[in-house]
């Protein structure tokens, strides 16, 4: 009787899938590409939001033509975590938005930290320490190098209420996602009078009031819900980070299992009843997008490690497997650091990748691949067991 | 390999588009509480989330306990490293 359509907006491209509740299969799915916008200085990445929407749009599209488009009754948007989209009065996008992987920030994390009181102060009172990848040091990075149009802000949105947004006409957040903008008392779930006043008086004016991740968004404005076919009134739900909703879509609703996503960065994580602040600050505290929390790790180094060394050796997917599973387990005492880009947990910004243990046997392409395999998976594994020292 | 570096059962996910699932049962949720027949979100995924069962594995012994040193050599390298991977 009942369709459920869920989006995921990630950095390079978008997902489209039909569930039908009744049988609780996936019946239709569509992906389509959009762009980084190409050319800026190292360490920024930004992307046109209006992209999303209309590479959003065509999955939607997609997915609406293999299906009874009568019986949709509900859409739910994930996205990218942490990216800053600056609308004006009329909810026009004021410039690109600024996302995850974007690191010119690291002089407004510094600001931010010293205004709040050091390090410990911002974990006492947000629950998070103020990284790169954040909203609220994107916020303070737009006052401090385009003030023009930081006065023209008047809303602040994540990716994912952005796409909320143009479904609905509403400006919406709810807990999870929210929780990765640093503007977020993680603990309580309200909005931190320090980190906002931080940035600057009119930052809280900017965000919209929160809501619990059960709450609706709205329903789909009437003239998107006749381009897809779908019956008016159709639900929006509340949607969540990526994260927050790869959480749902793994069952990891309750208490008791952990998911661990390989990516371009990983990230490893388990729902939890209770807020799980790190003091530490390796494992970050987030809010879940089902009313809970998901304490999280993400490390920097995964599949961009092993791809690397797929291609240096000119290999296939087929040939990586072959190669690295000619050396035994362990890579006979080689392993491999994987810090290629630097790394987040284990705190080392400054670090490099490092092959240990090379001698006459280790020396060979098998025994580097398979090395390189187990040396990103022990990353994740770091997680793991800060994930466990924290009780979670 | 996962599961010897883990030290835990690993499984991989019949779905691999998760975050797009986890939109679709969410709206689902979001919709029986509105509707007022409220279902437990647990209940929804226990139905809908599958793992792909083929792919389960269990920790070896003996890996296991060779990557147990193994993360305990990283853990020692980074912290021996620290210093120099600062300087550099």
């Amino acid at each position: 009787m009942s369709l459920y359509i869920g989006v995921d907006s990630g950095t390079q491209s978008v997902k489209a899938i039909a569930l039908d509740l009744d049988t609780s299969r996936v019946v239709a799915e569509a992906r389509a590409p959009h762009q980084l916008i190409g050319g800026l200085p190292p360490g920024h990445m930004e992307a046109h939001p209006e992209e999303w929407v209309s590479a959003m749009d065509a999955v939607i599209g997609e997915v609406a033509a293999k299906i009874d488009r009568s019986r949709v009754r509900g859409i739910g948007v994930s996205g990218q975590q942490h990216g800053f989209v600056p609308l004006d009065g009329d909810g026009r996008v004021i410039r690109p938005a600024k996302l995850w992987c974007d690191t010119s920030t690291a002089p407004e994390c510094a600001i931010l930290t010293r205004k709040l009181g050091g390090p410990a102060a911002v974990i006492r009172k947000t629950g998070l320490p103020f990284l790169p990848g954040y909203t609220a040091p994107k916020v303070l990075w737009l006052k401090r190098h385009e003030p023009a149009n930081f006065k023209r802000l008047r809303h602040i949105l994540l990716p994912h209420d952005y796409l909320n947004f143009h479904l609905t006409g509403n400006y919406f957040m709810e807990h999870g996602d929210a929780s990765g903008t640093g503007f977020l008392d993680v603990r309580r779930r309200v909005w931190s009078e320090a980190a906002m006043a931080a940035v600057d008086a009119r930052v809280a004016g900017c965000l919209p009031p929160l809501s619990p991740s059960h709450e609706p968004c709205g329903t789909l404005r009437p003239e998107i819900a006749a381009r897809y076919g779908f019956p008016a009134g159709t639900l929006v739900s509340a949607g969540g980070g990526d994260n927050m909703m790869g959480a749902i879509g793994t069952g990891n609703v309750v208490p008791g299992a952990v998911t661990a996503s390989f990516g371009t960065s990983g990230t490893i994580y388990a729902y939890s009843r209770k807020p799980v602040v790190d003091p530490k600050g390796e494992i970050a505290a987030f809010c879940s997008s089902t009313g809970g929390w998901l304490p999280l790790l993400c490390t920097m180094n995964v599949t961009g490690v092993t791809e690397q060394v797929r291609t240096l050796f000119g290999w296939s997917l087929a040939d990586l497997e072959k190669n690295a599973a000619s050396a035994p387990a362990g890579s006979d005492g080689l392993t491999l650091l994987p810090y290629l880009d630097g790394e987040r947990t284990p705190n080392l910004p400054r670090g490099t990748g490092v092959y240990f243990g090379l001698n006459r046997t280790t020396l060979g392409r098998g025994h580097l691949a398979r090395a390189a395999i187990e040396g990103t998976t022990l990353g994740m594994n770091y997680g793991l067991r800060r994930l466990a020292a924290l009780g979670v | 390999m996962a599961a010897d570096v883990f030290g835990v059962p690993v499984v991989a996910m019949a779905e691999d588009e998760s975050a797009a699932l986890g939109g679709a049962l969410q709206a689902a949720w979001c919709d029986s509480k509105g509707r007022g027949s409220p279902a437990a979100l647990a209940a929804l995924c226990s139905r809908s989330v599958a793992l792909d069962e083929s792919t389960r594995c269990v920790p070896d012994k003996a890996n296991a306990a060779l990557f147990r040193k193994r993360q305990a050599l990283h853990d020692r390298l980074c912290s021996d490293l620290r210093g120099a991977f600062e300087a550099r």
